[in-house]
């Protein structure tokens, strides 16, 4: 008994210590296998897990908006959904692509080949409507995938187009603001990881709340969506009419230089964006800045403001215009009328070519040349639009006479519409040059201001009295017997310069007799300057003078404009129209007024200079046939 | 009759006068003690541990709510910027005055149609 107690007890003990061996080996084998897997191969199984357990996405950050002064949106991102495969992976093409056809609304042979093709990834079509993107999303078939992208609408169409650019299908900038900005624009989307369970419901198990979608900074514009669509549809009626080969607009705030409107026809939508670009195509060209034209007679106004700067001219002087031709330089000088002695203020109101060029020739054109620089002619304005042209202003070393003079009324010289804009706004306000701008602040996502922009007064080009006798002649211009009356709205003073200049011929490098540009550059009201206009319209058919053609543009836009800005007619000559009421008057009283306007359009100034032109006392001689007699 | 009356240690009242009484009482009131802390124990343990699994389960199911209110907003906030470009649209001039000439018959005022306010 006590012998089968001592092997049973034997037996137990090495079942136990094989009982404890296999559980503790057992145990062993576990730890080691866990060390294995969470030590030595723990990268791979974390990855492992990760692959089955998270998703990546990307948080959307939306392409900042572009608005107007007035804080309209021009430009703004919405999401739009594109439709991609996985080639090779649709189970039946020709039924999918014949379906996908539908919907799309396009042959389904290519959509056919995409499903087919051996790529592991297929973009079928991008941006789908809101319509298509739930279509396809019903008929559920696997391979068929559509991804979140983001489309950038224009609200406002043309107006403001070229200003504004557009972007290519992935988002990136290409013309105008969108393609300068195109930094501060573009959004950087932000990467987040996301658990899925065994089903593939999404699962938000991060401490962190999920980030919203952001949007990028944006660019508040200093054009005024108004400003340039009355630009733009006064642009439009002028061209119709004349049946111009283009035309463009310049609307500056004379003070602060900033761009209200700035339109080039033929306008452009920035909504619709030919897949395939014709490369001859200008495809949302600003021409008002990339384009160069020959200013003709309103080039007059820089040459008589240096010449009165440099103190060889006075206001009252008078120069002979050799009764409408003569020989200056070796080249025969025209004028359209024929004109004898005139002031220096007749000379730009009846706008000589003769004259000018005499005043050119004895200005001199090393004189010339920099006051030319000095108006910003030949360099670049610094505005932040991509493509601008600099101009075409000859090295002074390289000008022959016959160029200096010419150049007095605006030929042999190429300027933009901004920088006619931008110099006519020097003699507008006293004589300052500054750069015009276009952007006036760049906004975080919130709408608040985090970068200004103003613009850069660099140089004094003029004196002040220099300045005012200008704008003084300026105004003549627009009064009865100047170039340009149609200039002068109802109600308001205006002050500007005509010009029609004939076009260059690219086959014979000669002048075209039949093709002219016509402009016309001013500022209102002239004697407390808010509006800089400049109207350039490219070859008009039936009437070809910049008092005719390009005046009454200035003269509408100015009409609904200054009101809209809060400038009221005002003044004795500033009476509004015949017929229009005036709020708390009597009808004789707006009679009356109405009635003034005419008497009190010639200022006091003007009238002695007419009454004292024919009095002549001493003269200067100047260089070649030029004469120019002083009244002392 | 006296000595019985006196031979009932049980339930006398001189308890501290039964030693062997005195440590079988101590030693079931330990007991009632620590199975009665150990029950209790075991239910603070049931009920943390069924608070952490409701707990965790929660935060699955807020989790999903997460994301699907991510999902809504997400969604809501794409409406609201088609919206955004909706309204923009009606505000176009070009289009205003499309609709004003050609639904409404609208035209610019005529000179004698303008009141000035002064």
């Amino acid at each position: 008994m006590r012998e089968q107690r001592k092997s049973l007890n034997s037996r137990y003990w090495s079942c136990r210590m094989l009982f404890h061996f296999i559980v503790i080996g057992g145990l062993c084998a576990i730890v080691i296998k866990a060390f294995y897997l969470q030590v030595i191969e723990h990268s791979f199984w974390v990855d492992r897990a990760n692959a089955c357990l998270n998703t990546r996405f990307t948080v959307p950050a939306y392409r900042g908006t572009i608005y107007d002064r007035q804080g309209r949106v021009l430009s703004y991102s919405v999401p739009q959904r594109s439709l991609y495969a996985f080639g090779g992976q649709i189970a039946d093409p020709d039924k999918t692509a014949a379906v996908l056809s539908q919907i799309l609304n396009e042959p389904a042979g290519p959509i056919q080949k995409k499903l087919t093709s051996t790529n592991h990834f297929v973009w079928i079509k991008r941006q789908l409507t809101d319509q298509q993107a739930l279509e396809i999303e019903r008929l559920g078939v696997p391979g068929l995938n559509l991804a979140d992208e983001y489309k950038r609408f224009y609200p406002y169409r043309q107006v403001g187009g070229q200003i504004v650019g557009f972007v290519n299908i992935d988002g990136a900038g290409i013309e105008g603001i969108e393609k300068s900005f195109d930094d501060v624009l573009r959004g950087k989307p932000i990467p987040v990881i996301q658990f899925r369970d065994g089903g593939r419901r999404p699962l938000w198990l991060n401490s962190a709340a999920p980030p919203e979608p952001a949007e990028s900074c944006g660019v508040k514009l200093t054009m005024d969506t108004f400003i340039q669509y009355v630009a733009e549809s006064e642009l439009e009626k002028t061209v119709e009419k004349y049946r111009a080969r283009s035309a463009e607009v310049v609307v500056l705030d004379a003070g602060s230089r900033e761009v209200l409107a700035m339109a080039s026809w033929p306008f452009f939508d920035p909504n619709i964006i030919p897949e395939k670009k014709d490369p001859k195509e200008e495809l949302g060209r600003d021409h008002a800045i990339s384009d160069a034209f020959e200013p003709g007679s309103t080039f007059k106004v820089f040459l008589m403001s240096a010449a009165l700067d440099q103190n060889l001219v006075r206001e009252r002087d008078k120069i002979y215009c050799e009764a409408g031709q003569c020989i200056l330089a070796g080249h025969c000088i025209k004028d359209v009328h024929a004109h004898g002695w005139l002031t220096m203020q007749e000379v730009v109101k009846y706008s000589s070519n003769i004259g000018a060029a005499k005043i050119a020739l004895h200005l001199g054109s090393e004189k010339y040349a920099r006051y030319i620089h000095d108006f910003g002619f030949g360099s670049l304005t610094g505005i932040a639009l991509p493509g601008e042209f600099k101009g075409i202003v000859r090295a002074q070393k390289r000008w022959r006479q016959i160029d200096l003079a010419v150049t007095g009324f605006g030929q042999s010289i190429g300027v933009t519409s901004l920088q006619l804009a931008n110099a006519i706004a020097v003699i507008a306000c006293g004589g300052e040059y500054g750069t015009p701008i276009i952007a006036g602040n760049v906004l975080d996502g919130q709408g608040r201001s985090v970068r200004q922009f103003q613009s850069i007064k660099t140089r004094k080009v003029i004196s002040k009295r220099t300045a005012d006798q200008v704008r003084a002649m300026m105004e003549l211009v627009t009064e009865e017997g100047g170039t340009g009356t149609h200039a002068a709205p109802e109600g308001y003073t205006a002050a500007g310069k005509t010009g029609t200049a004939q076009v260059m011929d690219k086959a014979t490098k000669r002048y075209a007799s039949n093709k002219y540009t016509s402009v016309f550059a001013g500022f209102i009201p002239a004697e407390n300057p808010r509006l800089v206009i400049t109207v350039v319209v490219h070859e008009p058919r039936g009437a070809i003078y910049g008092g005719v053609v390009a005046a009454p543009v200035f003269r509408e836009i100015a009409t609904k404009a200054l009101p809209y800005l809060g400038v009221m007619p005002s003044g004795p000559g500033s009476a509004p129209s015949p017929g229009t009421h005036m709020a708390g008057a009597s009808g004789a009283h707006t009679k009356q007024t109405a009635g003034s306007k005419k008497a009190a359009a010639v200022k006091p100034g003007v009238k002695s200079v007419q009454k004292a032109a024919p009095e002549e006392s001493a003269s200067t001689k100047s260089p070649g046939s030029v004469r120019i007699v002083s009244k002392n | 009759m006296r000595r019985g009356k006196e031979s009932v240690p049980v339930f006398s009242i001189k308890l501290e006068s039964d030693p062997g009484f005195q440590k079988k009482g101590r030693s079931s009131v330990r007991i009632w003690a620590w199975l009665a802390s150990a029950i209790f124990l075991c239910v603070v343990f049931v009920i943390c541990a069924v608070f952490y699994v409701w707990l965790y389960v929660e935060q699955i199911q807020n989790g999903y709510r997460l994301s699907k209110a991510y999902e809504e907003s997400e969604l809501l906030s794409n409406v609201q910027r088609k919206l955004t470009i909706e309204w923009s649209r009606f505000r176009d001039p070009q289009r205003l005055e499309e609709i004003g000439r050609n639904q409404f018959g609208l035209s610019p005022p005529r000179p004698d149609q303008k009141v000035v306010m002064r």
